[in-house]
Parts: C-alpha cells; structure tokens; sequence
C-alpha cells in the first residue's frame, strides 16, 4: 500500500470518513478519491479501523448516579466578593502608602500631601466604579490607581523611588540638643 | 448517527449543561449517553482496559464537579478527552511510585485487550486492532483521536498537549506504520 503525494487531501480523510467536511470540501476530497487508487485505499483501511476500535460498554445510569448535585448562583456571588474585595484592597493599600509617606517624613508634610493628592486626583472614578457596581452609590472608602494615565503612573512612581532614596528617619532632625556644660559633646 | 440521536436529546451540549446546573438531571443522563462511549473508547485505547468503568466514571464526575470552568472555545468532547487523559496519567504516575508494571507500554495493549476480546472480534479486525496496537503510544492516541474520534488537530493538540504540527506528524506516521504492518 503506497502513499498518495497530496498530503492536502491526505489529511482530510478522516474528516471525510466522519462527515465534517463543508459542501466545497467535501466535493473536492471525493473528486480525488474516485480517480486515486492510494486515496481510496487508505480511504477504506480508515474507515476500517474505525469500525475494528474497541468499543467498552459503559453504564451511564452508574454514572449520572455518582455526579455531584449542580451548584447555584455561585456566578454572581463570586463576583460580589471580588468587587468588595477589590474596593478594600484599594483603600487599605492607599491608606498605607500614605501613612508610610508620613511617618518617613515627620516633619515634611509635602512629600505626603503630594502623593495622597495624586491618588486622589484618581480616585473618583474607579472608587465610585466599584461602589456602584456594589450597590452602594455613596460608599467611598479609599483611593484607587486604576484610572491613571501612563503619564501619571510613571510620575507616581518617581516620586516614590525619590522618596525610597531619603533615609527613613533624618538622625538630625530627630537628635534631641544635648550641650555639655564644658561646650562640648 | 449523529451525537444528539445517540443520546436521544437533540439539545445542543451547552443546552444540556444549563438545564442540568436548573436541575434537569435527565439532561445529565443525555450528555453522559452521548459522551461517554467515545470516553470510553479513548480510555481503551489508551492501554486501560481493567478499569475503564472507574475512569470514564471519574472523568463525569470531575466534568461536572468543574462545569463552571468550561469554556466554550472547545467542544465538551475534547474537554472530557483532556480530563480523562489527565486521569491516566495520574494513575500511571500512582501506578510507577508503588513499582507495579505499566501496560500503556508498547505492545502490551494488543495481547491483553485481544485475550479479552478475540473470541467475538474477527481475524481481520483482530489484525487491525493489533497494528493499532503496536503503534507508540503517542501515535495511538493521536491516530485514535483523529480517525475513531474526528477530532481536528487542534483540539487533539489540545487534549495530548503538544502541537497542531507535531499532532500531524504522529498521524501520518501512525498511518504509515499501520500499512507497513498489514503489509508484511
């Protein structure tokens, strides 16, 4: 048993033996196969083997027996808890950056402000987003950073790389005074 | 005949699968007919012939334990194949720690399935079946999908987790190999 050269239709074949060639194809498949003595006989020795597949019996009320019960309204629920959760991911992460600005800058109050203002000049929409996706137009709880630009992010977040190059605690600023009576320290 | 004559419900299988999840539980026996014979027959193919019973089983049971993440991109056919692949697999893997013999192996699938099933399969299915079984086991379960099954070679790419390229080349080797034996 020889192989045909065309390896287009040899490889339609099998899509021909279980009837899933369109009009056009399948045309053109049985066009080649009536005048291809190859075709036809690897045509034949599939559709024998198909038939000579083993064919185990299977008990499908055994089966349906031991499927679990379909679970219900999971979608929705799901999606309730992702969008709270989201909503407090924000507010708790926003929150701590700030806090964080703060503490690392006790007596600079610009490098804080400036950073809540940037989350909050972003915050409207994706907080109010989220919360009326909730259900509750008035919940506002934290800020966001899913409506910035590129822009903004990338200014975001020289800003921070700027402010992880400061030392957390300025020792000078923080140093109590301490003069000895002969002047010096 | 048609998978929806089958299983004697002409719904389409995502029909059936929301009817079931609304408590349809003959939607469940419909989808069950209409799948689990080819299952069945990709579970044998694939050298399992003492439990294919628990392994088709098996492969509803997680189907429909994990309805929810099937996607419709693929047919749920190709999805139970993945599943019950996934199953061997594991089972042989469990089968190797406890150092028990693998029958998936070359050659092994032909004399235990034909000592089972000679005394009905004639001699010329009997010689089929043998130059199916002699293939490797790759090119067995890329040819049984491709020609038992009608699968494209996506989803057989899919469902043997290679290539639609290298899923072509298994077949037409099978081929070529399954003449060279009925040949000799």
């Amino acid at each position: 048993m020889t192989d045909c050269t065309n390896a287009d239709i040899r490889d339609q074949l099998p899509d021909l033996l279980h009837g899933r060639l369109d009009d056009v194809a399948r045309a053109r498949v049985e066009a080649h196969v009536r005048t291809c003595v190859d075709c036809g006989q690897e045509l034949a020795l599939l559709q024998a083997l198909r038939g000579a597949a083993p064919a185990p019996r299977v008990d499908v009320e055994r089966i349906v027996a031991a499927l679990p019960a379909p679970r219900r309204g999971r979608r929705w629920s799901a999606s309730a808890w992702q969008i709270a959760a989201a909503v407090v991911f924000l507010a708790v992460g926003s929150s701590t950056l700030v806090k964080y600005v703060q503490r690392s800058h006790p007596g600079d109050s610009t490098a804080a402000a400036t950073v809540a203002s940037r989350l909050d000049s972003s915050a409207g929409a994706s907080t109010q987003a989220a919360a009326t996706a909730s259900g509750d137009v008035e919940l506002n709880v934290g800020y966001g950073y899913g409506d910035l630009t590129d822009a903004q992010l990338a200014t975001l977040l020289k800003d921070l790389q700027d402010l992880k190059a400061v030392p957390m605690a300025d020792p000078e600023a923080s140093m109590p005074d301490v003069t000895l009576a002969n002047g010096g320290l | 005949m048609s998978d929806a004559d089958r299983s004697g419900d002409a719904r389409g299988d995502l029909d059936l699968i929301q009817a079931w999840r609304a408590g349809d539980q003959g939607a469940a026996t419909a989808l069950v007919a209409r799948h689990a014979p080819a299952v069945a027959r990709f579970v044998a193919s694939a050298g399992e012939h003492a439990d294919v019973d628990e392994v088709v089983q098996d492969t509803f049971v997680r189907a429909f334990g994990a309805i929810d993440s099937f996607r419709a991109d693929s047919s749920l056919r190709t999805w139970l194949f993945t599943i019950a692949r996934r199953l061997l697999l594991d089972r042989h893997r469990a089968v190797r720690r406890r150092g028990e013999r693998v029958a998936i192996s070359e050659g092994d699938a032909a004399t235990e399935f034909d000592a089972l099933d000679g005394m009905v399969a004639d001699e010329t299915q009997q010689r089929l079946r043998r130059a199916v079984d002699r293939l490797s086991p790759k090119q067995r379960e890329v040819f049984t999908l491709r020609v038992t099954e009608g699968l494209t070679y996506k989803d057989i790419a899919d469902v043997a987790g290679t290539t639609e390229g290298a899923a072509r080349v298994h077949y037409h080797n099978a081929v070529r190999a399954i003449k060279e034996f009925l040949d000799d």
